[in-house]
């Protein structure tokens, strides 16, 4: 059985906001696919967390929605950031890389001093 | 602020919900569309790849849920959709819904009621202003320095003047509200931080403006009593320290409510010569609206005078100049930071030395003789201490007295409530029970049972809502009618309360069955737990149980009010009106208050329509009475016989229809100056002489004089004070031989007596105007009077009883329905394998009958336990009379069979094919 885990709603929204800055517009479907991808298949993202997660980022200004056509000429709602959504993306990375650095090093001091 | 645009969105989206659902069904269903293009492109079938698709999105329903909960604000939009959904199940459970909102309004509306009026009545201070500095001067402890002794109200350790609790006995007193004029006078001039003014009830008058009288009532007041107060003049001026002086001009002040009441608020009283009986005053202004300062809930008197003018009022000697006379009500302000502790320490020296002089002197206005006696007695030896206390509710308390029938409305309120709480559970968790497909359905089509609990809580806070509305006006019309019991005014907090109380109600009773649905949901997969009929069964014996203290109090109220209803006072009532004359208030000698009243009497019986006229010193049935010690001849033992006394006019007893038993009756030839004579009732002449037979036996009223009367009649006994108390022992003098005091007449009149008033007050107008008719009434208004009380007990207690019958047989047949709904599939079987109808039906009474008479015997010992409270309330029977108490076994058990009898009728003709073929 694969092991998967749960996302965390907050690191969710970084990873919906870094989906869409570097594969530039989306739809639910693609961005879930793309995030279980990158993650190398170790999460499944349940829709009934993403829809609510994009939903919110949607009501907060971060992204917005239009109806468009797909690859395969599906129509879609698809997702883009907004100027808001890049510089909170900016901002929210930034944050997540000085936790998980302060969080590196007490894990690093832990591993040493055992 | 990221957070706040997205809740603005969030509320917006409250307004855009179905398109924005559609659109989201739209996406939800491209995106579905999308991963079974994307599973088809890398090589599965389409089936497999719908499949697969589906099974990656999860139920559609619980996706849109959490969308949901995102979109909008939910809880909002749950609690509308909650309260719409619960609106549609009180419709189509229109028993349920009705049987909840009734019994929520009246068993809420009835708490509210009792239970504010309690909360208003605890803190209630009278309306002037700086009510907590006030305080009133009592005494404590044995007072062997009183001759004569007023009191108006209730004093702990005191005596309540009442004819039930024994003779009015001054040994036995411990305490008093009242003191001397004297004592007063010397408090007041040794100035202590205490700002003293005195009172006390003056007697009815006939106040004549222009020419037209009114009786009206009076008060003394010392000429600082509005100052002390602090509650100026509504117009014209107060009274003043130098108004209150011997010899000083006469002037009054009329009360606010009286001003309204007779003279329409006009300014042109101020300063007018009026006559208040045989005296000229000048009214020289209106009080401020203010309480009667002995009980804050009664209306002031109407007319104020100083207590320099007590003197004007009184034949004898005046109470001003006797210092054991204690009548006075004394009361204070306290000078900022003084305690009264403080005030009554330094007080008390003072007090203690006007007591010891003002014995002393009546001492000395004594012959040896009786000083010899007197001294013996330890007359001026036992003085009571100063004791002050507070007097922020007014010179008497109100609360001690009201307490017992606060505390009998408080719990019968409360009963009722539980009994309302008790049953709604019931009739819930049967209606719980009988959705319980419904709620299984939904839960199985993803509401959580967080969901479907929070639906049942709403239902029951919806329910609540409506019955608040309604209880609302319930507490209103029963704090209306309470004001019988207690005076207290309608407030607005009673309906908040009635409404809060009335949600509190609700959520309690949905608690049981919300719990009970939440449980359901979780162990047991979506089976409803059986043990909960156990549950309901308890609620209903609690219930049966408290209904039966009701009605079992209803009941003993009932036959409290029957008993007292069908007492014979041993006198004719009919067609009587009666009023008091007072000539002495009117500066009358006895001489002439005899003419007077011997003119009325003369003239009154010409009056077309009169068949009689009598007179007596006091009405009767209107709780006032003196009394006489007896010594019979020809004994030596000193405790004397303690008996009513009456001083009658000669057509007394035949007016009154009195029955004479043996002797005669007095006659005009008992004069002053005649032999001294008496008439004793049969209970008194076998006391007294050990036969009814008494004629021409004699007694004193005086231990050394024991032959001073001569017995000349006998009549039958009667209940001259109360209807409540056994017949005194009485004693009946002329009148002519014992001259002194008012006269209350009697006329009997051939047609109805409410018709004669009239006459009677043109006929006394023509005698003497100036003099007052007090208390002119019809004889049975008494008789009424006398019950009042009880009928509107018995009124409120039958309600509250029916009511919780009603209640819990409603409760009854609700649970026996819901058994049966639950039991048709096992009934059925039972049925196709042979038991007969009959058989089922006793099966189902038996069940629900049991429960009841668990309910009964519990209820029994409760009303064994509970109704001896009541005992001082009722009249003619025991608190635990065995007719009451078997008349409510009877009538409770005899609706219960009813209630269960549906029921059980239902379960016996349950078609056990069609039945089992359903399932």
């Amino acid at each position: 059985m694969k092991r998967t885990t749960d996302v965390w709603q907050g690191t969710l929204a970084l990873m919906i906001l870094t989906t869409l800055d570097t594969m530039g517009p989306q739809h639910g479907y693609g961005i879930a696919r793309r995030i279980e991808q990158t993650s190398g298949d170790r999460l499944t993202l349940n829709y009934g967390t993403l829809y609510p997660a994009l939903l919110k980022l949607e009501q907060e200004g971060y992204v917005r929605t239009e109806w468009g056509t797909s690859d395969n000429n599906r129509k879609a709602k698809f997702y883009s950031l907004t100027r808001a959504g890049k510089k909170r993306l900016t901002s929210a990375s930034a944050e997540w890389q000085r936790t998980t650095d302060i969080l590196e090093r007490f894990l690093q001091t832990a591993r040493e001093s055992s | 602020m990221r957070t706040l645009r997205g809740w603005i969105v969030r509320l917006r989206g409250l307004f855009s919900r179905r398109r924005d659902e559609q659109d989201f069904a739209a996406q939800l269903e491209a995106d579905l569309a999308l991963a079974i293009d994307q599973r088809i492109q890398e090589g599965a079938t389409p089936d497999e790849a719908r499949r697969a698709a589906a099974l990656e999105f999860g139920s559609r329903t619980s996706v849109t849920e959490a969308w949901r909960d995102r979109h909008g604000l939910p809880f909002l939009e749950r609690f509308h959709r909650d309260v719409t959904f619960a609106l549609r199940l009180l419709r189509h459970n229109p028993g349920w819904a009705t049987v909840g909102m009734l019994s929520l309004a009246l068993g809420v509306g009835a708490g509210a009621a009792v239970f504010s009026a309690a909360a208003t009545l605890l803190v209630q201070q009278l309306p002037i202003p700086h009510p907590r500095d006030l305080v009133v001067l009592r005494w404590q402890g044995e007072n062997k320095a009183l001759t004569n002794f007023n009191d108006y109200g209730y004093v702990e350790d005191g005596i309540v003047p009442s004819f039930l609790d024994g003779q009015f006995d001054f040994e036995h007193m411990r305490a008093g509200g009242t003191l001397p004029y004297e004592a007063f006078k010397r408090m007041q001039a040794a100035r202590p931080p205490l700002a003293m003014f005195a009172f006390a009830p003056g007697p009815s008058v006939n106040l004549i403006v222009d020419g037209h009288g009114d009786v009206a009532g009076t008060q003394y007041v010392s000429g600082n009593f509005f100052s002390g107060l602090q509650v100026p003049a509504a117009a014209g001026r107060e009274l003043s320290v130098s108004d209150d002086r011997a010899g000083a001009e006469r002037v009054a002040v009329i009360s606010h409510e009286y001003w309204l009441r007779r003279f329409n608020g006009a300014a042109s009283i101020v300063g007018k010569q009026v006559r208040i009986n045989a005296s000229t005053f000048t009214i020289v202004g209106v009080a401020g609206d203010m309480p009667s300062m002995l009980y804050s809930q009664s209306s002031a008197p109407e007319i104020s005078l100083p207590l320099s003018t007590e003197p004007t009022f009184q034949a004898g000697s005046s109470r001003l100049e006797q210092a054991t006379s204690w009548w006075l009500v004394v009361m204070g302000r306290l000078a900022p930071s003084h305690t009264a502790t403080q005030v009554e320490a330094a007080l008390a020296p003072v007090f203690d030395n006007a007591v010891r002089d003002g014995a002393a002197r009546f001492l000395a206005t004594l012959p040896p003789s009786d000083v010899e006696e007197a001294k013996a007695f330890k007359f001026g030896q036992r003085i009571p201490r100063l004791h002050l206390v507070s007097a922020a509710r007014g010179a008497y308390d109100p609360l001690p007295l009201l307490r017992a029938p606060l505390t009998i409305l408080a719990a019968l309120a409360v009963i009722l409530l539980l009994i309302v709480c008790a049953n709604m559970t019931n009739l819930s968790m049967a209606l719980t029970a009988q959705r319980e497909r419904e709620l299984s359905m939904r839960c199985a089509l993803g509401a959580t049972r967080g969901r479907v609990t929070r639906q049942i809580l709403t239902e029951h806070v919806v329910l609540a809502m409506v019955g608040g509305a309604l209880s609302c006006v319930a507490a209103y019309l029963f704090q209306h009618t309470m004001r019988v019991f207690l005076p207290t005014a309608f407030d607005w907090r009673v309906i908040a309360f009635a409404f809060v109380l009335a949600m509190i109600s609700g959520l309690v009773i949905g608690i049981l069955p919300a719990i009970s649905t939440w449980r359901a949901f979780s162990k047991h997969g979506g089976a409803f737990p059986g043990r909960r009929t156990r549950l309901a069964g308890g609620l209903l014996v609690g219930q049966v149980a408290m209904s039966l203290v009701l009605l079992v109090g209803s009941g003993l109220f009932l036959r409290t009010l029957s008993n007292l209803q069908h007492v014979d006072p041993g006198f004719d009532s009919a067609n009587l009106v009666t009023f008091t004359l007072d000539p002495s208030t009117n500066q009358y000698d006895a001489a002439r208050a005899s003419a007077l009243v011997d003119d009325a009497r003369a003239r009154l019986a010409a009056l077309p329509g009169v068949s009689a006229v009598t007179f007596a010193s006091q009405p009767l049935l209107r709780n006032s009475w003196n009394s006489t010690d007896l010594y019979a001849e020809g004994t030596t033992g000193t405790t004397p016989q303690r008996a009513y006394s009456l001083a009658v006019q000669d057509d007394f007893f035949r007016t009154l229809g009195i029955r004479l038993i043996a002797g005669r009756s007095f006659t005009s030839r008992d004069t002053a100056n005649a032999p001294p004579v008496a008439v004793l009732n049969a209970t008194l002449a076998k006391r007294l002489f050990g036969s009814e037979n008494a004629v021409g036996r004699r007694f004193g009223n005086d231990p050394d004089k024991r032959g001073k009367f001569e017995v000349i009649g006998v009549v039958a006994d009667t209940r001259p004070v109360t209807l409540r108390a056994e017949s005194p022992m009485a004693v009946y003098w002329p009148h002519t031989q014992s001259p002194d005091g008012p006269r209350t007449f009697f006329v009997k009149s051939t047609s109805s007596p409410e018709a004669m008033m009239p006459a009677i007050r043109r006929v006394m107008g023509g005698i003497d105007p100036a003099v007052p008719l007090v208390g002119l009434s019809t004889q049975a208004s008494a008789f009424e009077d006398q019950w009042s009380r009880e009928r509107t007990t018995a009124i409120a207690s039958t309600t509250l009883g029916i009511l919780a019958l009603a209640v819990s047989m409603i409760g009854l047949f609700g649970l026996a329905s819901y058994r049966v709904t639950r039991r048709t599939r096992e009934i059925a079987i039972r049925m196709a394998v042979g038991a007969e109808a009959p058989g089922v039906l006793r099966g189902v009474l038996r069940e629900s009958l049991g429960l009841v008479g668990l309910g009964l015997l519990l209820g029994v010992v409760m009303s064994l336990a509970m109704t001896r409270a009541v005992r001082t309330q009722l009249f003619g029977l025991a608190p635990n009379d065995p007719l009451v108490i078997t008349a409510a076994v009877v009538t409770l058990f005899g609706v219960a069979i009813l209630a269960s009898y549906l029921p059980a009728h239902r379960a016996a003709h349950i078609d056990p094919m069609a039945t089992l073929r359903e399932d």
